[in-house]
């Protein structure tokens, strides 16, 4: 079979996120490590790379994010319909070299998608890790991903929830209204057995490095997660090259000491 | 195997006996030179090489990857055997980069199958067949072709590059010519290009960028594709197409949200000599470029990058 | 008898025109290959060429050929926006001005009265502009005429729920993938690297050289192209003039942004 053939599978579980964004489970068994993305495709719509925000041997949960026709197809699905997929595709976490550490994970908007991939293997190997904190931000709170897990979370992790504007003064995890960025660097941590994962827009990260790099974090312990189109998955297309390398078999995930020399890369 | 000879005249004969079981391929006159398939092996050009390269005969410009009906798929690649006379050096050698990306991990069968299904009978350039020409200086490899062709005045001095070919050639006498290797006048100076990545000639022959896409296309090394699907009436049914790209366009680093990457043409023609000079060189130990010079050639404006990076400092 | 049909749930398609040759509303008509199935897809409920009565309410997809050249057009158009759900601009003229915009590069009082003499006092007219001055569209199908290729293609996407994005590549590429030997190469004077593509490279595949239908390339290298040409010993009187032929006002406007260096960042 061609490596770029997708095969089909059903939707077990299917729910509305937000305004503009869903999360859909599909009976996808298959070996992958969080951080890594598959190719989803509802034939005649087109295809599309999307992270996988869950770790379960039995099934992929996918947040999708409506911004185009493809996501805006995805969104229109429920629950017992087809979608095509193929993959896993891409470098993930690289959990097993962090046993023993405290995860610091600093998310912005719908980059804390694959985020929660990390946080459901932690949750499955709890023992393994130390300290989990987490810094999420949105926009509003209309924005906020994954309400139903953060009450978990919330008791578990060492939980920060910032909204950067909150209008209607809505209950959001006792979130501030202010950039994620701005917690961040009033939290009182420095980097001992510490390793940080970020994903969110180009900007953020931007800014969530050298806040980190601020508060003594080496560049290999900065973990960050790029995107670009990722049209083929499997290092042929070209689409998401950064200088030299290929976003969808080097990365998304890559540690920053990987990148510090890409001129291309913000 | 030891080498073989033919007589020069004897090639349109030898041509057709190939042509028997599989459709022959090989550099035609037409409106130009052209690889084409061969219907009188008679009017075979041997002295020139066609400006478009034979890369569609192994990676299609435009290919139907599966036809699906709602959610189910069925591939649709089909299966050609064809020869294919006249390939340089240069051509043969882009096949062996092409099959690093293509025959990696994930492995694109269409290519698999157009690789595997073929003979590919080379052809030794005696001298450069363009004035752009800078193979000499990208470290070819003699190998690729099942069957190698270079001039020995009234006859062909075959190499052998296969057990393909050897059943091709058995019946030959054995050759005791030397070949002598290519040589071209233009060369690249081989430098840690790295240094040179904000240069300012970047931006001079950018200027000269008309953003027509003709040297990615004509490139034999130049892989990058674009997937869309075409559904028929009944919406339902449909196909899924590959077709070649060009990392000249704008629009092709464009992501969701309409941000691009490399806004400007300064920054694509860059991007594009870095991959084929270091960025796969990093990666395969080897230039994703042979020096066939058809990005100058077929450039309306003869951008010519080879001159200009030579002319780099670091 | 044949009973009526209930009023279907099809999607309701428009075809509206205003000043132009009619030619991109015909090949609509032209799309003989497929255009029983394509009516039996969509519910063509307003098409003043070829129906009596037309439907002049809200309707999903409406096609608007011509340019805005009268200034009654301008509330036509206006209307047709707010009682379409995806505006498409059919055509050169729709999109981009056509071929009458270049009347926005000449002495319009001469043009008048070249065309009309002096019998123009009756005559409401605008400089032809594109539909787009006034109104957003959703898609605009390109070409002179517009391709019923794309028209196809279109009405297939929009019944799968999609809008599709415009193709953003010049004429050359699709030229190259099918291996047509440059006619700039053979010294001719061909506009498709400053012209978007997508057009089935028509007229370089009988040796025509391209001029430009399709409408400026927003990423074209004019300055870069007209040089070119100039090299190739056409005047530069010639060269604007081919430019500006369809879309010269969105021409000017990519040359000047160029110029200012939008797109040297």
């Amino acid at each position: 079979m061609n490596s770029l053939t997708p095969k089909q599978y059903k939707i077990i579980d299917f729910h509305r996120e937000t305004n503009d964004t869903v999360t859909l489970t599909a009976d996808m068994k298959i070996k992958h490590e969080p951080g890594q993305f598959v190719e989803v495709s509802l034939p005649g719509i087109g295809e599309a790379p999307i992270s996988i925000c869950s770790f379960s041997k039995d099934y992929v949960k996918l947040n999708i994010r409506q911004v185009g026709n493809m996501t805006n197809a995805l969104a229109g699905l429920k629950k017992g319909d087809k979608i095509c997929i193929r993959g896993p595709y891409g470098t993930g976490y690289p959990m097993h070299y962090f046993k023993g550490d405290n995860l610091i994970i600093i998310g912005g908007g719908c980059g804390v998608a694959p985020l929660k991939g990390i946080i459901d293997y932690v949750e499955k190997f709890r023992k393994d890790y130390g300290d989990i904190i987490l810094f999420l931000g949105y926009r509003s709170p209309d924005d906020i991903l994954f309400q139903k897990e953060l009450d978990e979370w919330k008791e578990k992790f060492d939980l920060t929830v910032t909204v950067d504007q909150n209008s209607e003064s809505k209950f959001c995890y006792d979130a501030n209204t202010e950039f994620v960025t701005e917690a961040l660097k009033r939290a009182e941590f420095d980097n001992e057995k510490k390793v940080a994962f970020i994903c969110g827009p180009p900007i953020m990260m931007k800014f969530v490095v050298g806040i980190l790099k601020d508060k003594g974090f080496n560049d290999d312990q900065i973990y960050l997660s790029f995107e670009r189109h990722m049209k083929c998955g499997v290092q042929k297309c070209g689409h998401c090259m950064i200088n030299g390398i290929y976003v969808c078999k080097d990365g998304p995930v890559f540690r920053y000491d990987q990148v510090t020399e890409l001129s291309e890369k913000w | 195997m030891s080498d073989k000879i033919l007589k020069k005249k004897d090639l349109p004969a030898f041509l057709t006996k190939l042509r028997k079981n599989s459709t022959l391929i090989a550099p035609m006159q037409r409106d130009i030179l052209r690889f084409d398939i061969c219907e009188d092996t008679a009017k075979v050009v041997t002295n020139k090489r066609p400006l478009f390269t034979a890369k569609k005969y192994f990676y299609k410009e435009k290919q139907e990857l599966f036809s699906y009906n709602k959610a189910n798929i069925k591939e649709t690649g089909q299966n050609e055997h064809f020869v294919i006379f006249g390939m340089r050096l240069c051509d043969i050698n882009s096949l062996l980069k092409l099959d690093k990306l293509f025959l990696n991990d994930f492995e694109e069968s269409n290519y698999k199958k157009a690789r595997k299904n073929n003979i590919i009978i080379g052809l030794n350039c005696e001298t450069a067949p363009s004035k752009y020409c800078f193979c000499e200086s990208m470290e070819l490899k003699d190998a690729g072709y099942d069957l190698f062709f270079c001039d020995a005045g009234v006859h062909w001095h075959i190499k052998v590059g296969s057990k393909k070919g050897e059943k091709l050639v058995k019946n030959l006498k054995d050759s005791y010519h030397r070949p002598k290797p290519i040589k071209t006048k233009k060369k690249l100076h081989h430098k840690e290009i790295a240094g040179n990545f904000n240069d300012k000639n970047w931006q001079e022959m950018s200027d000269k960028c008309i953003s027509c896409g003709a040297c990615t296309n004509l490139c034999p090394n130049c892989l990058c594709f674009d997937i869309f699907d075409t559904p028929s009436l009944a919406l339902s049914k449909g196909v899924r197409n590959l077709e070649w790209d060009s990392c000249q366009f704008k629009d092709f680093t464009k992501v969701a949200g309409d941000h691009v990457f490399r806004e400007t043409r300064e920054s694509r023609l860059r991007h594009r000599i870095f991959h084929k000079i270091m960025y796969f060189k990093d990666q395969f130990d080897e230039y994703m470029c042979t020096g066939c010079g058809r990005c100058i050639e077929g450039c309306p404006t003869r951008i010519d990058w080879v001159q200009t990076l030579n002319k780099m400092k670091k | 008898m044949v009973k009526q049909k209930n009023k279907s749930n099809k999607p309701k398609v428009a075809v509206q025109s205003i000043t132009g040759c009619a030619g991109c509303q015909l090949e609509i008509y032209y799309i003989e290959d497929v255009l029983l199935e394509l009516l039996d897809a969509v519910e063509l409920v307003a098409a003043p060429m070829i129906k009596e009565k037309n439907y002049d309410g809200p309707v999903d997809i409406c096609f608007v050929e011509g340019s805005v050249s009268h200034t009654d057009s301008i509330n036509k158009v206006k209307k047709w926006r707010e009682n379409s759900k995806i505006l498409v601009a059919l055509g050169a003229c729709a999109g981009e001005g056509g071929v009458q915009q270049q009347k926005n590069f000449m002495d319009k009082k001469k043009v008048q009265a070249y065309v009309y003499g002096n019998k123009t006092k009756h005559l409401d007219v605008e400089t032809p502009v594109p539909i787009t001055e006034y109104v957003e569209v959703d898609y605009y199908i390109k070409g002179c005429p517009a391709d019923k290729e794309e028209i196809v293609w279109f009405v297939k996407q929009a019944l799968l729920g999609k809008v599709p994005k415009q193709y953003e590549k010049p004429v050359c590429h699709e030229c190259k993938l099918r291996e047509k030997y440059c006619l700039l190469e053979q010294g001719q004077d061909c506009y498709g690297p400053i012209t978007f593509g997508n057009c089935s490279v028509m007229c370089p595949d009988y040796n025509h050289p391209c001029t430009g239908c399709r409408g400026p390339f927003s990423d074209g290298n004019f300055e870069e192209h007209i040089k070119l040409l100039q090299e190739k010993g056409f005047s530069k009187r010639l060269i604007m003039q081919r430019i500006n032929k369809y879309g010269g006002l969105r021409t000017q406007k990519i040359m000047q942004e160029a110029k200012d260096g939008k797109n040297h960042p």
